[in-house]
């Protein structure tokens, strides 16, 4: 009989696993990544739970009836140069478009930089004649003995894999199919993708981009999807396998290996959804997810339980346009480095010292300063209980790291250096979150703060302050927190139509709008079908990519169907939601002008029934008799002594006030002064201001 | 506040970061919702923000001439008005003799109001789809100002909250293309309201004086770092001048050259540009904010580091031109070219004196540049669109030790900083097929560190008549830009008509110039300058260079002295050796 479901995200250095039995019951557990063939870690983390279930691995698979998979080999492989070798093929006069990626600087003030290297080289981009205008009409036939040249060059270079983008061939796709059938034909040992089949949207910069980074990666994860149902299968999983993709949704293998593109953002994806499951206890639908590791923060804003989706996401600066979670990620990490700079103002990151030569503290070689660093200076971290024990930490070497390169340039003394270093890095880390939520319209004082990653909780408290955001949730076992969220997400799929129409009653066709709204609900509920979700467990949301009449850049809003289609009556409602979010986001709005469709976009949601967590019991000791000593800290400029206290020994109903710490094996939490803790039925840490009632501060987290 | 108040240092950091953050908001909501392809597509505006004592705190580069000339006009604003300010005015103002560029580019400035005083000046400077002057059918650039356009000196376009009627009815009945300017005052509108949203909320959060007292910290700071960079440079004075062509009303082609006097001393730089030519007769004057901006610029674009750009780090940059010369001209010169030929002339003299100084840091001139703006009626859109065409200005970068240029980026007046259009926008917006845009084999200026590549443009107009001035430089071998320490300059850059009827034309720039449906306008713009001599460059790059058709084998051979088979693609090693030690014989 099947029990198990398992969620499990590969990350770049280590995978972890959450198993769910039947009965609500949950584990985690956490292996090395293997690379180049992750699989071999994947299995054996499987491998792993068996023999702690005592059971021989095929039964164990053969008792999985779902297995959620979140993978960051296809970023990896950009990372490390390992995609496959790619050729582009677009249209003759416009071999450089793609490389130049529009023109420019990252940095404008020096020569001494260069561009990063491409994902194609200029030589394995080859042109094509041919060309379709912006109405559709071909008005160059297709030179197909270009197409049979570049392929010859392509198998001299032994090219595995082949993208292609010609001009508007959203809007008429003839040349682009024939080129494809040509390949296929003549190198049917290629794999090849075209642009409109990949992201029929206009803009063939972001549309070329988004196909290449989809051919280069395809190959590499069609090898490990296949591998490892091959391994799975033959060792008994009769399960169904599903990927988490970038837009927070999951897919099914073979969607998967179509759109290789839409898996890079696959290992954190995890993390939105997972915030959203912690939060639906306490009903909290307006969130900021946050998780901070070693040299990254990312935060995403989610609303009315939905992440915010981009279009615009550069990985390894490789822009891709696909809809993907909008996370927000900054340079601010554990190991991010504290530096003073020429002009005498102290900064911390972007540069990190990760975890190879890591922290001074590490005694791994680096002598660089950081925020492990200044953590453990100022008492926060225990040297004795990092990682549950397991690496010890040294603080005179972090002292000499701060004293030299912090406190003697600015002339402060130890400890007001490392509290410098932490403020700023809040700072740092607060700003990455206006970024998320006010810089898209939203204000993050309605939202609650969900912190995941080992080196966040020790923040928290002065990020929300500084955000006047009342409620932070600090779940108790973030390492499986993106293999958590995976388990919980939905199939989720992302049309998109060019559609060009002035939204004035009487001078836009609605049949044509609705036809084409119809067409991506078949083809969502189409794949769904095929992906096994039954009609009824099928949601399906519209959206419009609008502007004001004339300009250039569009805002993706909801687009009203009151009575099943569109019809000019909806123009109003339309216009109205539109002119609002154009207010928060740019701070004015023009109402009289009338608006242009570019795009029409639909979200097809397959529910699928997910694990119920088991409640965990209400803990009747005391919560004195979790308090394993105290410590000295500095904070706010003094030294207090705080008590702290053993995670492993909290659970739900235990309250405290801070300040005091909490130290769980795998992230320490910092409570404030000034702010208390309460810990809820699935052992997150409920964390707000001292003197509020926590029903009050929920409810007052909607009113804004 | 006491003298030897402790500053924190925290804060200091904090408010630097804020302050970069909402200057790039205000530059984001610009280009989002612009409905100029110059903005939105290219990024042809800048932002800043002054304080109180009309300091400059933080500006934002799009596009780098433009936002270096905000402060100067929001100085230039709260002067003019300094008793009569009020809590929701809005200026807009474009004066070139009054702290802007040119005519075309407007701001918009808001002074934000905390608790009754102005704490701080937000503004956008952008270029404006048309700001009057004549019709499309003559050239528009006029021998002066008057010619030109509309001048508006600095005037409330909004009195407290409320839109000034006068002030807004002068400018739509003047302008050819009301609203798309409309639209885009707008967008600039946005971006100085958010700002003031941003900075009130800061300032409710920290108090007016500690938030001051932070300025001061970062002004001095960056004063600071500034001194410590150019502390770097030995002392000395230095020369560089560069000539560019310019035409006179007779349209006889002629050379303006800039003459650059550096002089360093200690931690303070002079510039004096007092012996460059005289004035002209024609729109190749450049404002007095044009001017100081180009010197600022390419100064922090070559300086070995890199400084914050705001008051305390221009400090130490003193500049000065003998009114009357075309880089300080007397008003009603024509200005039109503040944005791009005479700053762009500048900037190559002053790169030619820096190279003296410091030759490890500094890096070969970017290409010269070449630009059509024209205006055009879409049949298919029913709209007329103002253009300037930043396909023409792709415009790559010299080398410098260590590093080639880069390919795109724009001349030196945007340093990267503006971005290229979508070619799919440009054809759904203009009645235009581009037919080509790449890089051109051989194009780039050679070198141990060669340049970016040159492209190839090629457009053809589809709709009855376009109407619009070409302008620009680099077609005359005296105005190409030049390599140094042994690296080559590129050839100048060519331009051609392909007329329906099959007949070519070779035409050059600074001429009003109309398109006929179907004509091919084909342009080879010019590479940067090369840095250091070709001989010395790796062959392995060279190679390379071949691999993709950056680089011929010819050239490979004859420039560069790497012997390349062209079929395997494999460096001849005893070959090269051979060639390169002859040339050092030689």
């Amino acid at each position: 009989m099947p029990k198990y479901r398992i969620g499990i995200d590969v990350g770049g250095t280590f995978t972890d696993y959450l198993c769910v039995n039947d009965a609500g019951i949950s584990e985690i557990y956490k292996v090395p990544s293997t690379y180049p063939d992750p699989s071999i870690g994947t299995m054996k983390g499987l491998n792993d739970m068996a023999i702690n279930k005592n059971v021989p691995l095929s039964q164990f698979l053969s008792e999985i009836s779902l297995i959620v998979h979140g993978t960051t080999i296809t970023t990896n492989m950009v990372l490390t140069g390992s995609q496959a070798k790619t050729g582009f093929i677009t249209v003759k006069g416009f071999r450089d478009y793609v490389n130049e990626r529009r023109g420019r600087k990252r940095t404008l003030f020096t020569p001494k930089e260069s561009p990063p290297a491409p994902l194609v080289p200029r030589y394995l981009i080859q042109c094509v004649g041919g060309r379709i205008d912006c109405e559709g009409k071909e008005f160059i036939p297709l030179d197909e003995n270009d197409v049979y040249e570049a392929i010859d060059i392509f198998k001299k270079e032994k090219v595995e894999a082949i993208a292609v983008s010609l001009f508007f061939s959203f809007l008429n796709p003839s040349h682009e199919l024939r080129v494809k059938e040509i390949i296929e034909k003549e190198m049917p040992e290629a794999y090849v993708c075209v642009s409109h089949q990949v992201l029929p949207q206009v803009r063939i910069y972001e549309r070329a981009s988004t196909t290449i980074f989809n051919a280069a990666v395809a190959p590499g994860l069609r090898l490990y999807i296949n591998n490892l149902l091959a391994k799975l299968t033959d060792n008994g999983f009769c399960g169904n396998m599903l990927l988490m993709q970038s837009n927070g949704g999951v897919m099914s293998p073979e969607m998967a290996m179509n759109f290789a593109v839409n898996t890079l953002l696959s290992g954190p994806a995890g993390g939105p959804k997972a915030a959203l499951f912690y939060s639906e206890a306490h009903n909290i639908q307006d969130i900021i997810s946050v998780d901070m590791g070693g040299t990254s923060f990312d935060a995403c804003l989610i609303r009315n339980g939905e992440p915010e989706i981009t279009i615009e996401n550069d990985v390894a600066e490789y822009r891709t346009a696909v809809p993907s979670l909008a996370i927000h990620s900054i340079g601010a990490g554990g190991g991010s480095i504290a530096w003073v700079d020429s002009s005498g103002i102290l900064q911390v990151g972007p540069r990190s010292a990760g975890a190879n030569p890591g922290p001074a503290c590490y005694d791994a070689g680096g002598d660089d300063p950081t925020v492990s660093d200044a953590d453990l200076i100022l008492g926060y971290l225990n040297p004795d209980y990092f990682l549950g024990g397991k690496k010890k930490l040294y603080p005179a070497k972090a002292e000499e790291a701060i004293r030299k390169k912090v406190a003697q340039p600015l002339k402060l003394d130890l400890h007001h250096a490392a509290s410098a270093i932490y403020k700023i890095i809040n700072m740092n880390m607060a700003q990455g979150i206006k970024m998320a939520s006010i810089r898209r319209g939203y204000d993050p004082r309605a939202c609650a703060l969900v912190v995941a990653g080992g080196a966040g909780p020790v923040h928290a408290c002065d990020i929300a302050k500084e955000l006047e955001m009342k409620l932070l949730l600090i779940p108790k076992t973030s390492s499986a927190f993106c293999a958590t969220g995976m388990l919980v997400s939905d199939l989720k799929h992302d049309y998109v139509r060019s559609c060009y129409a002035l939204m004035k009653e009487g001078q836009f066709d609605a049949v044509m709008i609705n036809s084409l709204l119809q067409q991506m609900e078949d083809e969502g509920r189409e794949t769904l079908a095929r992906e096994g979700v039954l009609p009824d467990k099928i949601e399906i949301s519209y959206y419009a990519d609008l502007r004001y009449l004339w300009q250039l850049r569009e805002v993706e809003v909801p687009f009203p169907r009151t009575d099943g289609s569109f019809t000019p009556k909806d123009i109003d409602e339309l216009h109205g939601i539109f002119d609002q979010k154009h207010r928060d986001l740019y701070g004015y709005d023009l109402p009289d002008i009338p608006l242009e469709l570019i795009c029409l976009r639909a979200k097809v949601k397959g529910i699928i029934e997910k694990p119920r967590f088991k409640d965990t019991l209400v803990v009747n000791t005391p919560v004195s008799s979790t308090i394993k000593g105290h410590r000295k800290i500095f904070y706010n400029d003094d030294f207090i002594t705080v008590p702290i206290h053993d995670g492993r020994l909290m659970g739900h109903g235990h309250q405290l006030v801070g300040p005091a710490i909490i130290e769980e094996p795998t992230t320490t939490i910092l409570v404030t002064t000034g702010y208390q803790m309460i810990c809820d039925k699935y052992g997150s840490y409920l964390v707000f201001a001292q003197g509020e009632d926590l029903n009050m501060v929920l409810d007052n987290l909607t009113q804004y | 506040m006491s003298e030897n108040k402790k500053i924190d240092p925290v804060f200091v950091a904090i408010l630097d970061s804020h302050l970069n953050a909402i200057a790039e908001e205000m530059g984001t909501a610009v280009m989002r919702t612009s409905m100029n392809p110059v903005f939105a597509e290219a990024g042809d505006f800048g932002v800043a923000i002054l304080d109180s004592k009309l300091r400059l705190v933080v500006e934002k580069d799009y596009l780098a001439i433009l936002a270096s000339a905000v402060s100067s006009s929001i100085v230039n604003i709260a002067q003019a008005y300094e008793e009569d300010t009020f809590e929701g005015d809005i200026f807009i103002h474009n004066d070139p003799y009054a702290g802007n560029t040119h005519i075309g580019d407007v701001n918009i400035v808001k002074p934000v109001f905390h608790q009754g005083k102005i704490q701080f000046w937000a503004g956008v400077k952008g270029h404006l789809p048309d700001m009057g002057g004549p019709g499309f059918k003559v050239s528009c650039y006029g021998s002066t100002e008057y010619e030109n356009g509309l001048i508006l000196p600095a005037c409330k376009l909004y009195e407290k909250g409320k839109l000034n009627r006068g002030v807004y009815d002068i400018i739509m009945r003047n302008n050819k293309l009301p609203e798309a300017t409309w639209g885009d005052i707008m967008c600039e509108i946005g971006g100085v309201t958010i700002a003031e949203k941003r900075l009130q909320q800061l300032l409710d959060q920290y108090g007016d004086e500690t938030f001051n007292n932070a300025i001061d910290e970062i002004l001095n700071s960056s004063e600071k770092q500034m001194r410590y960079l150019i502390a770097q440079i030995p002392d000395g004075d230095y020369y560089g001048e560069k000539s560019v062509e310019y035409r006179e009303p007779s349209l006889e082609i002629k050379r303006l050259t800039a003459r650059v006097k550096l002089s360093k001393q200690g931690e303070e730089i002079s510039i004096d540009l007092s012996d460059s030519d005289p004035q002209v007769n024609n729109c190749w004057n450049c404002s007095w904010a044009g001017t100081v901006g180009a010197c600022q610029l390419i100064l922090a674009y070559n300086l070995p580091g890199i400084a914050r750009r705001n008051q305390g780090s221009m400090a130490p940059i003193k500049v000065f031109a003998r009114e009357g010369t075309f880089t300080n001209p007397k008003f009603p010169a024509s200005t039109l070219m503040t944005t791009t030929e005479s700053p762009d002339c500048i900037m190559e003299a002053v790169v030619k004196a820096l190279s003296q100084a410091i030759p490890a840091h500094v890096a070969a001139p970017h290409a010269k540049h070449a630009h059509y703006v024209y205006t055009v009626y879409n049949n298919r859109t029913n709209r007329t669109l103002r253009n300037v065409d930043f396909f023409m200005v792709c415009d790559p970068s010299g080398g410098t030790e260590g590093y080639d240029g880069w390919d795109m980026g724009g001349p030196s007046f945007q340093l990267g900083g503006a971005q290229f259009p979508d070619l799919e926008i440009y054809e759904l917006l203009l009645p235009i097929h581009i037919l080509r845009h790449e890089h051109e084999i051989d194009s780039a200026g050679d070198g141990k560190y060669r340049s970016g590549l040159g492209h190839v443009y090629k457009v053809q107009y589809l709709t009855d008549i376009v109407h619009g001035h070409l302008s620009g430089a680099g077609m005359e071998d005296y105005s190409v830009p030049q390599g140094l320490f042994g690296g080559h300059s590129p050839k100048p850059s060519t331009m051609e008509i392909q007329h329906s009827d099959g007949q070519k034309e070779r035409i050059k720039v600074n001429l009003p110039f109309t398109f006929q449906s179907g004509d091919i306008f084909e342009f080879h713009n010019m590479g940067g300058a090369g840095f250091g001599n070709p001989f010395e460059r790796d062959p392995e790059k060279v190679l390379a260079d071949v691999k993709d058709e950056h680089i011929s084998v010819s050239k490979a051979r004859e420039i560069y002295g790497v012997v390349i088979d062209g079929d395997k693609l494999k460096i001849d090693i005893d070959a090269t050796e051979i060639m390169r030690k002859q040339s050092k014989n030689k």
